[in-house]
């Protein structure tokens, strides 16, 4: 088992968003996450990353650290990150003054210390990285710009799933990484999805649309609702879901 | 204006005479520092000696209490001055000036002869060594007509001081001057500092002062664009931590018509640092089609940090092009998130990012050499990472 999430309820700001998350994920699995919107599938994402604005009042999440299941509560984001959990945003943040390359090469280099390995220098770094561009059909420019900044929406979630790549993760969680994108773009972000897709790893879609599952095949769809997963199919789910909107399985919750 | 000289003599300093809170331009800051510490008056050595040393870099100068030391090319005369004074600035009557004026003083004039330029830039050392001195100096910098001249003056000091510096850039007419002035004195220093500036048709003054050390520092900016086209920026960059207190006040006059003004400002206040910011731009009536920008930004690190702000603008013509803001705030919460969702500290993270917001007035720095010394000192505060 990669995370274990029971009972799990959280709040923002005072008001309730999760009202009793139950979720197993194993590695190798692809869960799809939709709903919609305003019924937790975001803050889900957030609270397994340890977002400080979200609290947990019930609950646990457990996650495998060294081969056993542990309780992530005491740990900061920075930790989470550290072991393995990766938060693919929403809307990726503009960080001015700090330029892509340093902002990598920094968050590689915290993981390899974590890990007990050797850190990169630039150079070794940027030639490590280059090697990712293609992929997502990114130009070296890319690396020497301020984080984001200025980035077109389809660049900015490109460059999500470049750290992605960059870092590895065991766990990723992809928060509604194909709104916004063109066809093009979409078809480019989900070949880098299916390049970390291994064995080892468990990939979470957020997503409102079945269009992203079409290039990337997960293997459960899980409807959130007003804070709880009130259905979990397989990819058919996700087509019904297409077809018919949500009410059929809302109807009689509210 | 005429003062009771021996009221502001160091060694005897009547309290009467400071400002007051009353005093709109030293509202926010008290010298009161100043009667706390036994500070005696230092003459400087007027000695003007060749050093053999040189630097790949840099022309160099030394200026500490037994003179100066220098290698400079024969198209910079140095002389020693005795009697130079603010002529008619806006701070003639400040604290400053009337210390200056009350006081043993020294300095230097460092003139550049028409039509030429260094190779280098020239870097003036200074290091104080006697503890609880008062060093009361000025220089001149004359930069004659079609020269240019890089001077990046590092004042440091080994123990505590209360330095009070005056420098008077000319800026002739179609000469370039880019001046870096960088205060990183021991942690319990006093620093005022006071700009004199004057730039001359197509001339350009770059001025750039950076105040890191001190616990108490003051810089009195005045730049005067004296002639058309002439232009200046000047920028700022303010660090501050524990409880050390800097004040900037800044004030550029457009004399003329066609002038430029470029200035950005920004302080970094942690622990509970208290930084204040005072920016006038003035432009004369017959000053039109002139442009000024100022901007100041302060990043506060802690609850107990504060910040004072006041941008000021007298605009007595009417077709200019004026632009002013001013912003403070403390770290993007969702800035820091990101960087620790990708496994960053919040710690490293905060460092990155106050890296980032003082590298923008850094990165202002044309000269790349006096750029990486800028830098240097920046890592040395902690207040950048290597």
């Amino acid at each position: 088992m990669l995370i274990s999430i029971k009972d799990l309820h959280a709040k923002v700001e005072g008001s309730p968003i999760l009202n009793g998350i139950n979720l197993e994920i194993k590695p190798g699995e692809i869960h799809a996450i939709m709903g919609p919107n305003g019924s937790g599938k975001s803050t889900l994402a957030k609270v397994i990353a340890g977002h400080p604005d979200y609290e947990v009042t019930e609950g646990n999440i457990e996650y495998s650290i060294n081969g056993a299941l542990s309780d992530v509560a005491e740990l900061e984001a920075s930790e989470r990150a550290c072991e393995g959990i990766f938060l693919g945003f929403q809307y990726p943040i503009e960080i001015p003054g700090v330029t892509n390359i340093t902002f990598m090469q920094e968050a590689f280099n915290a993981l390899c210390e974590h890990q007990g390995a050797d850190t990169m220098n630039e150079d070794s770094f940027r030639t490590f990285i280059k090697t990712k561009l293609p992929l997502l059909e990114m130009h070296e420019d890319f690396l020497d710009r301020a984080v984001n900044e200025g980035f077109s929406g389809g660049e900015k979630k490109k460059n999500e799933i470049l750290q992605m790549l960059i870092l590895n993760p065991r766990l990723a969680l992809l928060d509604e990484t194909d709104s916004g994108l063109d066809i093009d773009a979409l078809k480019t972000v989900a070949k880098g999805v299916n390049t970390l897709k291994s064995k080892h790893n468990g990939i979470v879609l957020v997503t409102h649309y079945q269009r992203l599952l079409d290039y990337i095949e997960p293997d459960f769809v899980h409807v959130l609702f007003d804070g709880k997963i009130i259905k979990t199919g397989d990819k058919s789910l996700a087509l019904e879901l297409e077809e018919k909107g949500y009410d059929w399985l809302t109807e009689g919750l509210q | 204006m005429a003062i009771n000289e021996t009221q502001y003599s160091i060694d005897k300093l009547d309290p009467s005479v400071l400002p007051q809170r009353g005093n709109e331009s030293w509202k926010y800051t008290r010298l009161d520092h100043l009667l706390e510490n036994q500070y005696h008056s230092v003459q400087l050595a007027t000695n003007i000696n060749t050093l053999s040393l040189s630097d790949e870099n840099y022309y160099l100068v030394n200026i500490n209490e037994e003179g100066l030391e220098h290698n400079l090319p024969s198209s910079v005369e140095i002389d020693s001055l005795q009697n130079n004074k603010f002529e008619n600035t806006p701070f003639n009557n400040d604290i400053a000036t009337h210390l200056t004026q009350a006081n043993n003083k020294m300095g230097y004039q460092f003139s550049v002869v028409k039509n030429s330029s260094l190779d280098k830039p020239i870097m003036i050392k200074y290091d104080f060594k006697n503890k609880l001195a008062y060093i009361n100096l000025h220089n001149e910098f004359i930069v004659n007509s079609g020269s240019k001249l890089e001077v990046f003056e590092d004042f440091s000091s080994s123990v505590n001081v209360f330095v009070n510096y005056m420098a008077k850039p000319t800026v002739e007419s179609n000469a370039n001057f880019n001046h870096v002035i960088i205060q990183d004195t021991k942690y319990g220093s006093l620093f005022l500092h006071s700009y004199d500036g004057k730039v001359l048709s197509n001339g350009t003054l770059d001025s750039m002062v950076i105040n890191l050390g001190a616990k108490l520092s003051r810089s009195n900016v005045y730049i005067n664009l004296a002639d058309e086209n002439a232009s200046c920026s000047a920028h700022g960059l303010y660090a501050l931590h524990r409880d050390q207190h800097h004040d900037t006040s800044s004030y550029i006059h457009h004399s003329m018509p066609h002038t430029y003004s470029f200035q950005l400002y920004k302080g970094i206040m942690d622990d509970e640092s208290h930084g204040v910011f005072t920016g006038k731009v003035r432009v004369e009536k017959d000053a039109q089609l002139i442009t000024a920008e100022q901007l100041n930004k302060n990043l506060l690190l802690s609850n107990k940090a504060k910040v004072n702000s006041r941008p000021q603008l007298e605009i007595y013509a009417d077709d200019v092009k004026c632009a002013h803001g001013s912003t403070t705030g403390q770290m993007s919460e969702d800035e820091l998130f990101y960087f620790e969702s990708r496994g960053i500290k919040k710690e490293k993270a905060r460092g990155i990012l106050a890296r980032a917001f003082a590298y923008d007035v850094v990165l202002k720095q044309k000269n790349l050499t006096m750029r990486s010394e800028i830098i240097n000192h920046l890592i040395q505060k902690n207040i950048v990472r290597a």
